[in-house]
């Protein structure tokens, strides 16, 4: 059977494992790519330390995923929106199903790789996790311990009681 | 290797250093209150281990081992990785398993062990991650795999156990750090150890009757005795294990674990997951570059960043970055007047010039909500001997027109509630008011147009009297200036055009059936409402464009902006309507919207709000867009004639008298 012979650039991961990943999709890797494109005659691969192979292929899933969808014109009264709305349920299926732990390593890789929808679709669904909550609850989500005094906590909370009504 | 002797090791940043390959890492490393250098992920942390000077990286380094242990790798996440889940039984029968994910385990947060409490139900679901060596257990072997060597030609190709590998060999270059005794099986592979385990009860049968029958679980087990020394062996041999070889038997025993088992598991294990780990350890958003904490924080609304600020000093932190703040003062709905935006935005300047913009944002949210909730103080004005009929006000002064026949100016500043200045002049109730700067311009039911000077402080105050303007049959109504025109409309039917500074009329319009009530001009084009039931738009030309039908009484006042006209009328309603088709829109009732049930008797508008007074004594407040009542305002005793609105005041005249200011900043 004809296989279409897509170029390919190879990407190592923390594990030394190597990904062959179709150039199409790595383009996505928005100021990566001019660094791809130079590796894409050399055998050796680009390694990346701070990324784990589970990530990396939950990020070539969701390139892949993605590949025909364009993200929509960030004009000025896009980047205003500040609602969380527009989250795919695939991607708010995709992103959480894992655990808040591979969330942040998508985050963190998202960051590396400069892939800006996914980093976008991923900051979101962290948003949405805190949206709403007391701090309280908040520090219950991420298992974060109190550290304010009890004068700071007085002192942040009388600074920030405009909000409550 | 300097973090070594520090509680917490982290695998990222420990080898990166000795590493030549073209390697890409952008991480930043510097805010972090924390004394250890910032690596990266929190599932690193997720496994604090309590010996973190067995991890050995550098090891790694040896060519041998990499080599070997790359065909291992490989592996490691493919379907036929060492873990086969496929091959084992599954914990729990009702989640689907993917080939290729490994068990999600002793990292994973706390509520995903209690999940476990649903282990009676049939849907118990485990959480599953996919291999990733840096998170899960693979970590723990990983420090030290250059022990375990093996291929995948070591397995026999066609055997029934062919994805379980019997066992490893040490390889010889190995440190002898926790080299195993050759009398113990090496627990490498996960599920080497409990095949092990069973081998003596179920010698020579295939490993798929083997998982038979582990699965089919005899009720009574083994004799005591027997158990008890087989306990006693098997502790021993755990005991003497290395870290990374308990990891390989617990792994193993887990395949092999049953609800029952699971379930002790996830409330023995509840208390004392994270023990050990920093208090943060899966906080996100400390562990992540500043930059993209406050990218994640960006999608916060005002609230949620507020309550984020109390979450911990780091966190506080973290919510102080003005651009946050900066985003929302810049969205349309919390804008205010260019002239208000502006006061605002230097009395919150710090002595360094930078504009604290949470303080910016909390003062026009606090004001919002006062205007929201109708939160506000009223100060009254008393002076006039008449009721009012029409208002104006700017930073300094109101001025109020009443039916005996003054014009009073009022100091907004200061609290006293006199007047400073009376001007007496008209002969009959002075019916409208137009205030720009010290320019004063007022309609009477004697007739007249007055042009006034407020500047001059004479108390004599006709001298402040600059022009009158004559020409209209009956009472002026209602009046517009510019800088160099005055329209008005009179109860004689018509619209009249004059020249602010000679005072001659330049045009008038008629078409109107009967008097005139109000009207407002743009660049190209004045619109008008009468007591002939209709709106009126004209061009300056003098003809009209447009008239628009709908409402059931005479049309007492309206704005428009570019897309539409607000109006209200006798018949207690307002109307909004499409300014270029002419349609009504909406019609905002007593009945249906909470609307006025007297004579509605002015109105403005805003960006976002509307305000109308009526005769039932009340100030209604609008939701522009969708018509939504969201306040009514009551103080006045008797019909409210007039106002006028700016982002933080009210400044209202009515029948009882007084004037009133209805303040929402001071709440």
């Amino acid at each position: 059977m004809y296989k279409k012979i897509v170029p390919q650039i190879k990407l190592e991961t923390y594990e030394k494992e190597v990904f062959e990943i179709d150039l199409d999709i790595a383009k996505k890797f928005g100021k990566l790519v001019p660094v791809l494109q130079e590796l894409l005659n050399d055998d050796k691969p680009l390694t990346i330390k701070t990324i784990n192979s589970g990530t990396l292929k939950k990020i070539i899933t969701w390139c892949t995923y993605h590949k025909g969808r364009s993200p929509p014109p960030e004009d000025d009264d896009n980047r205003m929106k500040h609602s969380t709305e527009e989250v795919s349920s695939w991607d708010d299926k995709f992103l959480q199903e894992d655990g808040q732990a591979a969330l942040f390593d998508l985050i963190s890789a998202a960051h590396t790789l400069d892939i800006d929808g996914l980093l976008d679709v991923a900051c979101k669904v962290v948003a949405t996790m805190i949206k709403g909550k007391a701090p309280e609850e908040i520090r219950k989500v991420f298992n974060i311990k109190n550290d304010f005094t009890q004068q700071e906590e007085d002192q942040v909370r009388k600074e920030n009681d405009w909000c409550e009504d | 290797m300097d973090e070594r002797g520090s509680k917490v090791v982290v695998a990222g940043c420990t080898n990166d250093s000795s590493s030549d390959d073209t390697c890409f890492d952008d991480r930043a490393a510097k805010r972090r209150p924390c004394s250890r250098k910032l690596s990266s992920m929190p599932g690193e942390k997720y496994l604090c281990q309590k010996n973190s000077a067995d991890h050995n990286f550098s090891s790694e380094s040896n060519d041998g081992g990499i080599g070997s242990m790359d065909s291992r790798d490989d592996n490691h996440s493919e379907s036929d990785s060492e873990i086969n889940i496929n091959e084992v039984p599954c914990v729990c029968k009702g989640c689907s398993r993917k080939s290729d994910e490994e068990f999600y385990y002793l990292q994973s947060t706390p509520q995903y062990l209690h999940d476990g409490k649903a282990c009676p139900s049939d849907q118990m679901e485990w959480k599953f991650q996919s291999p990733c060596a840096i998170n899960s257990w693979g970590h723990f072997c990983q420090s030290r795999r250059d022990l375990y060597k093996y291929r995948r030609s070591d397995y026999s190709s066609d055997s029934d156990e062919e994805s379980v590998p019997r066992f490893n060999q040490i390889s010889p270059d190995s440190d002898g750090c926790g080299k195993p005794r050759s009398h113990l099986p090496v627990c490498d592979s996960l599920s080497d150890v409990p095949l092990k385990t069973v081998v003596n009860m179920v010698k020579g049968t295939s490993k798929t009757d083997l998982l038979k029958n582990l699965t089919s679980r005899p009720q009574d087990g083994i004799k005591p005795h027997v158990f008890k020394e087989k306990f006693a062996t098997i502790l021993r041999w755990f005991t003497e294990c290395s870290d990374d070889q308990k990891n390989t038997v617990l792994k193993g025993l887990l395949m092999y674990c049953d609800l029952p088992q699971m379930h002790l598991l996830s409330v023995r294990m509840a208390p004392n997951l994270h023990r050990g780990c920093p208090s943060n350890c899966q906080d996100i958003l400390t562990w992540l570059p500043t930059s993209l904490a406050h990218k994640i924080m960006s999608y916060f609304d005002p609230v949620t960043l507020c309550k984020a600020a109390q979450v911990c000093c780091l966190w506080g932190q973290l919510t102080e970055e003005p651009s946050l703040w900066r985003k929302f003062c810049c969205q349309q709905k919390w804008r205010l007047s260019k002239a208000a935006e502006h006061k605002q935005v230097i009395s919150h300047m710090s002595p360094e010039g930078s504009i604290q913009w949470k303080k910016v944002f909390a003062e026009r949210y606090r004001l919002r909500q006062n205007w929201l909730n109708g939160r506000c103080t009223v100060r009254t004005f008393e002076g006039h001997s008449q009721g009012i009929s029409c208002v104006q006000f700017d930073d300094t002064r109101i001025v109020s027109g009443s039916s005996d026949k003054t014009i009073k100016v009022w100091n907004i500043r200061t609290n006293a509630p006199w007047s400073v200045q009376t001007l007496v002049g008209h002969s009959g109730t002075v019916r409208c008011l137009h205030l720009e700067g010290k320019r004063l311009v007022s309609g009477s039911t004697d007739k007249t147009i007055k042009v006034w000077d407020l500047s001059t402080q004479e108390s004599w105050s006709s001298i402040a009297c600059k022009v009158t303007m004559v020409g209209h049959e009956d009472t002026v109504r209602c009046i517009q200036v510019d800088d160099d025109k005055v329209i008005s409309g009179s109860y004689d039917f018509t619209i009249k055009v004059w020249d602010l500074k000679t005072g001659s009329c330049r045009n008038t319009l008629r078409g109107h059936q009967a008097a005139v009530l109000c009207i407002q001009f743009n660049e190209t084009k004045i619109v008008s409402g009468s007591c002939d039931k209709a709106i009126k738009i004209w061009s300056y030309e003098g003809a009209c464009i447009r008239t628009l039908t709908g409402h059931q009484d005479a049309v007492t006042c309206l704005q428009f902006d570019s897309t539409r006209i607000v109006s209200g009328s006798m018949d207690c309603n307002l109307k909004m309507w499409d300014i270029h088709s002419g349609d009504c829109i909406n019609t905002m009732d007593w009945k249906a919207s909470e609307g006025h049930t007297g004579v509605v008797r002015c109105l403005q508008a805003d960006s976002w709000r509307l305000c109308s007074a009526a005769d039932d004594k009340t100030i209604k407040v609008w939701n522009l867009q969708t018509g939504e009542r969201l306040v009514t305002l009551r103080n006045h005793t008797d019909g409210v004639t007039c106002l006028q609105f700016n982002d933080f005041i009210i400044v209202s005249g009515s029948y009882d008298k007084t004037v009133k200011l209805w303040d929402f900043s001071c709440c």
